[in-house]
């Protein structure tokens, strides 16, 4: 008849409704399908309960000189067989199936979302019996069963609707019991329980509020379910019995006069149609389902105005100039980043979260996400230009020249494909080898990167691998191409630090061995000084001081890099632990609100008036640069980044505006 | 019990520990399968003083956030025993606990799941106090002190999670911790999820506040800078066995343990050329790839990886015993090359 | 693998189990009396008892289910109450009507459902959007309304196909096919708006995962990104909704087979609800039970060919 709605919950951000906007118009009403689905929902139902005080005529009022007639002034949808009138009788019928659907949703939600809950609750021994149970009442035939007690009960449909809601519950439990599940792996629960609330109040206050927004999703559903069972079974003769009007009769009725009167197949099907179409649309809108915004169609990237110099560098086989990206018609991300890779060597770009190191990583390769672009400058790779290429020119340099390693090595392979698929496919493509040769220069490639058993891992798929393994994999599969140049956006941060010792050894000995460059993004300090050659520093969408590792990393001539180095616990061998770390108040200002002048300013111990009007950025560490009016006087000085006094970080801070979730990072 | 021989001349009894874990077991799941893999916490013992600090380091998989998830009773032990300031709290249920020892709270990792969204600031620092027995104004001036003392205003007590930054959210997370005036605080990773400044903030606030109010802290952390920083002791876990304990300076700067040796020389120091020194030094000591083959389960767990490792490791499981300042379970201890 | 082939199997057969169960409790619980029932109307009570005796209603109730399972095992579902039929031959007869229009309508509703989702994921804009709220409107669509509209234009405005009737595929395989072209497609309309919506979420997903940037990032081919690691990363869910679909095209066809008067599974469920038929209710729970779980056993072999985190557990 129709089909359970259980994907409900993998649709549904379970996030309740951020309460700020709660005290406005609900989510669910900005869109035009919930402002549909509410109003016609609002509408059938107020109608139909009303209707025997509005209807126009009794529902058994026949009319004989007007049978089968088409609408008119005194019968605005028409009239039936008998002559009966159809408005009259369409919303009479509606409250039979409204009501009983309800009644139907009240069983299921109280027998699945309580199960659910106690099965979220009590862990693997209680779920595996509820779970099991349900499965076997998921496996019936549903719409068959309810025949069945049709024949014992008879045609009593609100019973009969309410041993539906049992069966369904089965449904309602296993979407439930998914969302509660990981519901309850948030640590706001774990917080809750330690702090000694009880079972019913953690499940009260905490699940429930957050598993709102998809009970209310699964409920339209199946309340747009429950009406088509309702009709169906009226349909087929299990209603209310004549004169008594319902839906499914009418339709039954109607489908007798197909070549005397098919009008009369319209309006109730349409009124049924509708409502049902009301229940999904109103589900589909408080899922947040943006039905309506399917991504556009991936859109040539549009050239953009290069500056056409020539480079500076002539060593350099990565040069990047003034590079800006942008989100489209949107705020800036990364504005007038500069910096040269020399070949052969580990360029670092460092930061915190939001500086925009990512986004400047990503955009050499063109992989910015949909929505963001480079906006201005230049990227000369090995003196060609990549800025402006169509998406088929920079399909042929990735992987060939350049490759990339990410950070979450467990989710960059193909978790539906093995690794020797997964290989071989690229290594067939690069270097234009059959399928054995290519296997084997798989398994070789692996044994590069420091796997022994590179039979066996072959044969595997990515959930079978271990982190560390999954990133030398992610490495062997960059090397395919034997690309010039490798990103590694943070390639170690999700590993362990024994592991990430060995990841950085590796990529040391394929930059030495085989003359790749590298550009690592990181924000550890450690690992730029421990496999950089050159550093630059990235704050707020910019670069803040470049130079080579040790010359930034020994001698900061930045604020916000001796900042940085203040808040690194790791001393240098032999000296003692500081009382406290240097912190920097405040956050990082969020794209789109960065001050003019120096974007640090605002938090800088060293900030004065001047620092506040555009300046341009200063040479220094030798062919590096920085971005600080006030250097010199800095270095004049030998200021350092001092830690506050004890007791600072208790003093009040100012509370930020809401912080930056804006889709990029 | 009577006073040994000798200790009359101590008119001081040295005061309970604030935290006691002994021989602490922990094993997931039940059945046969389970009894047949080695046990995420295998005996572990360890006590935390009035107003220390203790960090447990170890890598994913060692087992340090199931101690920490043992002591406040989210997980279950298999056997041992937890005592907050001498009370025995191993069977307790969360509710009897949060009534009868008000002492033991927590921060968690990520600020960003531990406060419910749905909730205001003042509803989540009042709802533990609710439990205690503090209603109405009492309570919500105490939640406003309460974020004041981390450095919130506290007029925040009307604003939603989402209005704060991950930062802040962790202040937050601190200060409901701390509303309840605990004596034992387990902090399980309260620093990773943030970035470096951030850390630096929260970090010194732990240290003030632990000064300030003479907290306990059990401090779970993989960085064992970050728990160099914070810590007075150090308990370095290795697939749920103790390798080394002992004071943090003698652990992070004088490891007995070969596997302390493989952590402290892998974490980086943002200082070229020192460590390219370090580096040097990590690779010349041979240690095994890391998540190699799985050890015997009578011997020491570190066998696969340790370039110290001989026949009788891989037989016996080494005990800990006193090496210097600290307590080391390693058979050759007495050959683990300096740092 | 092995495990989880026996974990499915178990099911299975728990499933067929519980359905016998629940309707032999179901019919046991309600007030009327089969005695009553193949009585007649008009019946005397003595009548009605001495039937109920014949019938072995007045036995404990667990003598009366074992006895009715030992009859089962022999694939011997009794005789209706009604015209004293062997039930089983009856079914017999019924199942290749109901199974075979549950059956090409899945496949249909499968074929166009994918293609229509993996191109709205795709291509996106105006087409994308067109197709998934087309989707929304079509699930909601009561299947009998459908069904009409579908009889009224093509059978009658168009004269293309037999409005209703049945031919069975040995006496005449073109008219057999004509017969179930209209139930078929009324049934997929639904059906292919629920896959289409389901691929089109699956694939949208599958185009913003983490591994597919790193495929991106190799130079891949787009064709190869879309049709060969997206559309597999898509296809365990949608292969999941397929095996719900069954169940409830199957369960759909009660209504599909009244609308055509076709002589199926689910004309034989409402004839002998409408009557009161227990016996013959029971067979039809337990033949159509029996056929889906069949078919979800062999859809869960699929996820586990699809899927290798199923296939390595």
């Amino acid at each position: 008849m129709s089909v359970l709605p259980l994907d409900a919950a993998d649709e549904v951000a379970t996030e309740p409704v951020p309460p700020a906007r709660r005290r406005g118009v609900p989510g669910f009403l900005r869109r035009p399908g919930g402002v549909f689905g509410a109003a016609w929902l609002v509408f059938i139902i107020v109608a139909s309960l009303t209707a025997p005080l509005w209807r126009p005529y009794e529902v058994t009022e026949q009319d004989t000189a007007n049978r089968l007639a088409l609408p008119s002034a005194d019968h605005w949808f028409g009239t039936d067989p008998l002559g009966r009138d159809l408005l009259s009788r369409i919303f009479t019928a509606g409250s039979l199936p409204l009501l009983s659907s309800a009644l139907m949703l009240v069983v299921a939600f109280g027998i699945g979302l309580p199960l659910a809950l106690l099965a979220a609750e009590r862990g693997r021994k209680v779920e595996r019996v509820t779970s099991r149970s349900t499965e076997v009442l998921m496996a019936l035939p549903g719409t068959i069963l309810l025949l069945a007690v049709i024949g014992v009960i008879g045609n009593r449909l609100y019973p009969v609707m309410a041993i539906l809601g049992v069966l369904i519950s089965a449904a309602v439990y296993r979407v439930m019991l998914g969302v509660a599940q990981s519901v309850r792996q948030r640590l706001y629960i774990d917080a809750a329980r330690v702090n000694g609330l009880g079972s019913l109040r953690v499940n009260l206050l905490h699940v429930l509020p957050s598993m709102a927004t998809v009970v209310a999703v699964q409920a339209a559903q199946l309340f747009g379910i429950g009406l088509l069972i309702v009709a169906g079974l009226a349909f087929l003769g299990f209603g209310p019995g004549e004169p008594e009007p319902s839906w499914g009769f009418m339709i039954q009725d109607a489908s007798g006069h197909l070549f005397d009167a098919p009008w009369l197949l319209v309006p109730t099907g349409v009124v049924l149609a509708l409502t049902v179409v009301a229940a999904n649309e109103l589900a589909d809108a408080i899922a947040g389902k943006k039905a309506d915004k399917v991504p556009a169609r991936r859109k040539e990237r549009l050239p953009v105005a290069v500056a056409d110099t020539a480079p500076a560098d002539p060593s350099a086989v990565l040069e990047v100039r003034d590079l800006s990206v942008a989100v489209d018609d949107g705020p800036q991300l990364v504005t007038g980043v500069s910096f040269a890779l020399r070949p052969g060597t580990v360029l670092g770009l460092v930061g915190e979260s939001g500086c925009g190191k990512t986004m400047t990583a990503r955009s050499l390769m063109g992989l910015l996400p949909d929505g963001v672009s480079v906006s201005g400058g230049s990227i000369r790779w090995q003196g060609r230009e990549l800025v402006g290429l169509s998406e088929k020119e920079l399909t042929a340099v990735r992987g060939r020249e350049i490759a990339m390693i990410s950070q979450e090595p467990m989710v960059a392979l193909d978790p539906m494909f093995s690794i020797a698929y997964q290989l071989v496919g690229p290594i067939r493509r690069f270097r234009g080898v059959g399928r054995g040769a290519a296997r084997k220069i798989a398994a070789e490639l692996l044994r590069n990167v420091g796997i022994v058993d590179a039979e066996r891992v072959l044969k595997s798929y990515p959930h079978q691998l271990s982190g560390g393994m999954a990133q030398r994999v992610c490495i062997a599969l960059a090397l395919t191409g034997e690309p010039e140049l490798l990103i590694a956006d943070e390639p170690t941060t999700a590993l362990d630090v024994t592991v990430q010792a060995e990841i950085l050894s590796l990529l040391r000995a394929l930059v030495h061995d085989t003359g790749l460059s590298v550009v690592i993004v990181s924000h550890d300090l450690g690992v730029v000084a421990d496999i950089c050659d050159d550093v630059a520093v990235m704050y707020a969408g910019a670069v803040v001081e470049s130079g080579t590792a040790a010359a930034v990393l020994d001698d900061p001539s930045h604020p916000y890099t001796m900042a940085l180095l203040g808040a690194n616990p790791h001393v240098p061998e032999g000296e003692p632990v500081p009382l406290r770390l240097a912190s920097i108040p405040g956050t990082v200002p969020p794209p789109g609100s960065w001050p003019t002048g120096c974007r640090f300013a605002s938090r800088c111990q060293f900030a004065r008036d001047e620092c506040t009007a555009p300046f341009p950025a200063l040479p220094a560490h030798g062919s590096g640069s920085v971005l600080c009016i006030r250097v010199d006087d800095l270095a004049s000085t030998h200021a350092t980044w001092d830690a506050e006094p004890v007791g600072a970080e208790t003093v009040a801070d100012a509370v930020a505006e809401p912080a930056p979730t804006a889709g990029v990072s | 019990m009577t006073a040994p021989a000798g200790a009359t001349a101590v008119s001081v009894v040295p005061p309970a520990p604030a935290l006691e874990i002994r021989d602490l077991v922990v094993r997931y799941g039940s059945g046969r399968k389970a009894r047949r893999t080695a046990p995420a916490i295998d005996g572990v013992s360890f006590d935390i003083a009035p107003g220390e600090t203790v960090g447990l380091v170890g890598e994913s998989g060692s087992g340090k956030s199931t101690i920490g998830k043992a002591v406040l009773g989210l997980q279950p032990p298999t056997s041992g025993t937890v005592r907050v300031q001498g009370q025995d709290i191993t069977r307790m249920s969360l509710k009897q606990r949060s009534r009868q020892v008000a002492d033991l709270r927590v921060v968690f990792q990520d600020p960003y799941s531990s406060l419910n969204p749905a909730r205001t600031i003042g509803q989540t620092l009042v709802e533990p106090l609710a439990l205690m027995g503090i209603k109405g104004t009492a309570a919500w001036e105490k939640a406003r002190s309460g974020l004041e003392s981390v450095g919130l205003p506290g007029e925040a007590v009307d604003r939603y999670p989402s209005q704060f930054s991950g930062g802040q959210r962790q202040r937050i997370a601190i200060a409901r911790a701390l509303v309840c005036d605990p004596k034992v605080v387990v902090l399980d990773e309260p620093v990773s999820a943030l970035d470096l400044s951030t850390q630096a903030q929260v970090l010194n606030l732990l240290a003030d506040l632990r000064d300030q109010r003479g907290l306990s802290f059990l401090f779970i952390a993989h960085d064992l800078g970050v728990v160099r920083f914070l810590s007075q002791r150090t308990v370095v876990l290795y697939r749920g066995q103790i390798m080394e304990t002992g004071p943090v300076e003698a652990v992070s700067q004088a490891p007995r343990h070969p596997y302390t040796v493989a952590l402290t020389s892998a974490a980086p120091v943002p200082r070229p050329a020192e460590q390219a020194a370090r580096r040097a030094a990590r690779e010349a000591l041979g240690m095994g790839t890391a998540g190699a083959a799985s050890a015997s389960a009578t011997g020491c767990p570190f066998v696969p990886r340790c370039p110290l490792a001989t026949d009788v490791c891989a037989e016996q499981r080494p005990p800990l015993r006193l090496i210097d300042d600290s307590l080391t379970a390693c058979h050759h201890a007495e050959r683990v090359p300096a740092l | 693998m092995l495990a989880y082939v026996a974990k499915r199997l178990s099911l299975a057969v728990g499933t067929v189990l519980a359905a016998v169960l629940i309707t032999f409790l179901l019919v046991h619980a309600g007030s009327g009396t089969p005695g009553a029932v193949k009585a007649g109307p008009g019946a005397t009570a003595a009548e009605i008892a001495a039937q109920n005796e014949a019938l072995g209603w007045n036995q404990p109730l667990y003598v009366q289910f074992f006895d009715y399972l030992g009859h089962l095992f022999r694939f011997d579902l009794g005789t209706s109450l009604i015209d004293g039929r062997s039930i089983a031959a009856d079914l017999g007869d019924r199942l290749p009507v109901t199974a075979s229009i549950a059956l090409f309508a899945t496949l249909l509703s499968a074929v166009v459902g994918v293609l229509l989702g993996v191109t709205a994921a795709v291509r996106g804009g105006r087409l994308g959007k067109l197709i998934t709220t087309g989707a929304g409107v079509a699930l909601s669509l009561p299947a009998f309304w459908v069904g009409v509209i579908v009889v009224y234009l093509l059978a009658i405005k168009l004269e293309l196909l037999p409005a209703t009737g049945y031919v069975p595929f040995s006496s005449d395989p073109t008219a057999w096919f004509n017969s179930l072209v209209l139930p078929v497609l009324t049934l997929a309309v639904g059906g292919a708006a629920i896959i289409a919506r389901t691929a089109a979420a699956g694939m949208r997903e599958a185009l913003g995962q983490e591994h597919i940037r790193t495929l991106r990032a190799m130079g891949t081919p787009e064709w190869r990104i879309r049709y060969v690691h997206a559309l597999r990363f898509s296809s365990v869910p949608v292969v999941s909704v397929l095996g719900i679909q069954f169940i409830a095209l199957f369960g759909g066809s009660v209504i599909i087979e009244n609308l055509f008067a076709l002589p199926g599974l689910g004309q034989a469920g409402q004839q002998s609800a409408a009557s009161h038929d227990f016996p013959a209710l029971i067979g039809v729970v337990i033949v159509a039970t029996v056929v889906v779980v069949v078919v979800n056993l062999l859809l869960d072999l699929v996820v586990a060919a699809l899927d290798p985190k199923v296939r390595t557990a």
